[in-house]
């Protein structure tokens, strides 16, 4: 985010990941997505502003909770919508789903729903990209959930023993599921266990895009110079619950006082007003324009065809 | 005697509810099972009523979940862990087979691990391949470990109560689409032996052995070629280890044809095992080869178009069983 070009593209881009996720979020309680639906909202800043650290031919590896990642990786808008409906227009031409987004044009590598199953494909990225003497690096984001995982331990130790170009992105929403994080876990600061780990660990606040934005940028450029993975815990507010349905019985009133208060799209706007990159006006043009975006790639893709035998049984095998 | 008809959740529940009452010894652990009384809310009740020293949330760690009730089981408490979905059950195998399965048996004895490992598998609700996938053969594959995967609420609540008083590592498979189906259920307490299959329809042309949600199928199907003239009996054997070979020998002795059906990948599946079963005890009797109905060898997809054409059912076991009755 050098030019203001770019801090424009980066709030286009939250505003594309809050109205695509409001959208799948009505979509999903009117019956019209089929599965389980974890949306993104309160969390863009961190997918969006770590995307735009990242570049092109960098891997990201994702999560259950996937588009404001996607997005910031600058996934393709329209097979995402096709995909989430079941379509053969779809990334995966249906086969994948929410859940199991990917975007392989943008190294978008892509959705995950074993909650940690990430962080050592992602090391793995970060194993190929550094043996074959490239200076590309791979990004995997990751809950306060996921990091009781072994899974999450064993890539953390992995990858730094080795110095793989690798950013360990955790979101702390405070839930792991329904279950408030310091029920389950043994530290408040997830960034903590990077020192346990022989890494830098910092602690951004995750609803300032910026701020994710600079604590990635330094971190990729460590790894790119070979000097190995980061952490990076981003802290933020789960908006949507666990999942669409979810009622977030269990949140505190001051959970979500802290959520509302944190919203970082009204954050970044200010920050664009402020600094007169944007105009009042200009900022609502974008915000309009990225809605009719997200409903027009939603109800074009909505006519799409679905998928039948054909599709069903193409690339069982790789050829 | 008097009965109920209850849900297979409400069994499930019912019966941790009963074996906890009973045996304080029974504690019940995972993720989301304590206050959020589990996503499917089959523990509900639990941790209001037994306290958090016996219902508890654990971390997002399912090795640790399994390796910590297999230590607690042999210090003397019988664990009743969750699993939330089974095709998470891969993160458990390494204990179940090297550590839980073992203990008795290589040690000689010296302790026993008396837990039960809870989990729900099963397609049908788009939930893609890591929510759908029922992984029962890789289990099936452990020694000393058995398996209980029940098709009604009578059989779940009856072996979720035998299998929580068993001395041995059980691993008790409900599913996600049978939660709400219902059933009728004794008022007075009952326990079902593991390793008891149960006849659920008779018949005279072809034996369909059908697991788990399958049961539902295969009786659907049953019942539609019953208008055609065609008679089968569906046999359920609830447990798949140990497998009640006698009850399942009976039937394919007394038809001569047997179609299995289980709703996993084909290559490795214990439909494949019970049929090497049949035909080394009923070589003599059978009349046609031995067939199975099963998902093929593909990763469940998403997309409802995608699923229908993974997922197994009536349709496919109406036409196998045709396929049998004209050879
Ligand atoms: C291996 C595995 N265990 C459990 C789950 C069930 N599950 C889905 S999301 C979730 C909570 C994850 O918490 P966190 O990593 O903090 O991510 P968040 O949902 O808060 O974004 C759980 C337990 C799963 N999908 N995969």
């Amino acid at each position: 985010m050098e030019t203001n070009e770019e801090m424009v593209e980066v709030y286009r881009r939250l505003w594309l990941a809050r109205h695509h996720d409001l959208l799948v979020e009505d979509w999903k309680l009117k019956g019209k997505i089929l599965g389980s639906m974890q949306t993104t909202v309160g969390q863009e800043a961190i997918g969006i502003g770590a995307g735009a650290a990242l570049r092109k031919d960098d891997f990201i590896m994702s999560t259950h909770r996937n588009r404001s990642h996607m997005i910031g990786k600058g996934a393709d808008i329209y097979k995402m919508a096709a995909e989430i409906l079941g379509k053969k227009t779809g990334c995966a031409k249906g086969k994948a789903g929410q859940m199991l987004l990917v975007d392989g044009e943008v190294g978008a590598l892509g959705g995950c729903g074993i909650v940690g199953g990430g962080t050592t494909v992602a090391a793995g990225y970060a194993m190929g990209f550094k043996i074959q003497k490239t200076d590309r690096v791979a990004l995997t984001y990751f809950g306060e959930g996921a990091s009781s995982e072994g899974s999450t331990h064993e890539a953390m130790n992995f990858a730094s023993a080795k110095k793989y170009p690798v950013i360990f992105l955790c979101e702390n929403n405070g839930y792991c599921l329904t279950v408030a994080q310091m029920e389950v876990t043994s530290v408040k600061d997830i960034a903590d266990r990077a020192q346990g780990y022989g890494m830098p660990g910092v602690i951004v606040d995750g609803t300032d895009v910026m701020a994710v934005y600079e604590a990635t940028k330094a971190a990729v450029e460590r790894a790119r110079r070979g000097d190995g993975p980061s952490l990076i815990e981003a802290k933020t507010w789960r908006w949507g619950g666990s999942d669409v349905g979810d009622k977030n019985e269990y949140y505190p009133e001051q959970y979500w006082k802290d959520a509302k208060n944190n919203d970082p799209i009204i954050k970044f706007e200010k920050v664009l007003i402020e600094k007169l990159i944007l105009t009042e006006s200009q900022a609502k043009a974008i915000e309009k324009q990225t809605k009719e975006t997200i409903d027009d790639a939603y109800s074009q893709a909505g006519k799409d065809p679905e998928s039948g035998a054909d599709e069903f049984w193409s690339n069982v095998w790789a050829v | 005697m008097e009965k109920r008809k209850i849900t297979y959740r409400e069994a499930v529940n019912q019966a941790l509810h009963e074996e906890m009452e009973r045996d304080e010894k029974v504690i019940c652990f995972g993720e989301d099972v304590a206050s959020y009384q589990g996503v499917f809310k089959v523990t509900e009740g639990l941790l209001s009523k037994f306290g958090n020293d016996r219902c508890f949330d654990t971390p997002i760690a399912e090795s640790a979940i399994v390796g910590t009730a297999v230590g607690a089981a042999v210090t003397g408490l019988r664990p009743v862990i969750e699993i939330m979905f089974m095709d998470w059950i891969g993160l458990t195998v390494d204990c179940l087979v090297n550590q839980a399965s073992m203990m008795h048996y290589l040690w000689d004895g010296a302790v026993t691990v008396p837990m039960v490992l809870r989990t729900q598998g099963g397609a049908g609700s788009s939930g893609c391949c890591h929510h759908t996938k029922s992984m029962e053969a890789w289990l099936y594959h452990i020694p000393h470990m058995k398996i209980v995967m029940p098709s009604t609420p009578y059989d779940a609540k009856g072996l979720l109560k035998a299998s929580i008083r068993d001395n041995n590592p059980v691993v008790f498979i409900e599913q996600k689409l049978l939660y709400a189906t219902t059933g009728e259920v004794p008022a007075d307490e009952y326990l079902i032996d593991i390793g008891t299959a149960d006849v659920k329809k008779e018949g005279s042309d072809v034996t369909i052995v059908a697991i788990s949600k399958m049961v539902q199928e295969a009786l659907e199907a049953s019942n539609e070629l019953e208008k055609e003239g065609i008679s089968s009996e569906v046999v359920d054997p609830r447990t798949l280890k140990p497998l009640d070979m006698e009850t399942i020998g009976n039937s394919v002795r007394k038809t001569g044809k047997v179609l299995i059906v289980n709703e996993a990948f084909r290559t490795g599946s214990v439909a494949s095992d019970i049929g090497i079963q049949i035909q080394e005890e009923c070589f003599d009797y059978l009349d046609a080869p031995i067939l199975r109905v099963t998902a093929p060898d593909v990763q469940p997809p998403y997309a409802k178009s995608l699923e229908n054409l993974w997922l197994p059912g009536k349709d496919t076991i109406k036409e196998k069983v045709k396929e049998l009755v004209s050879k």
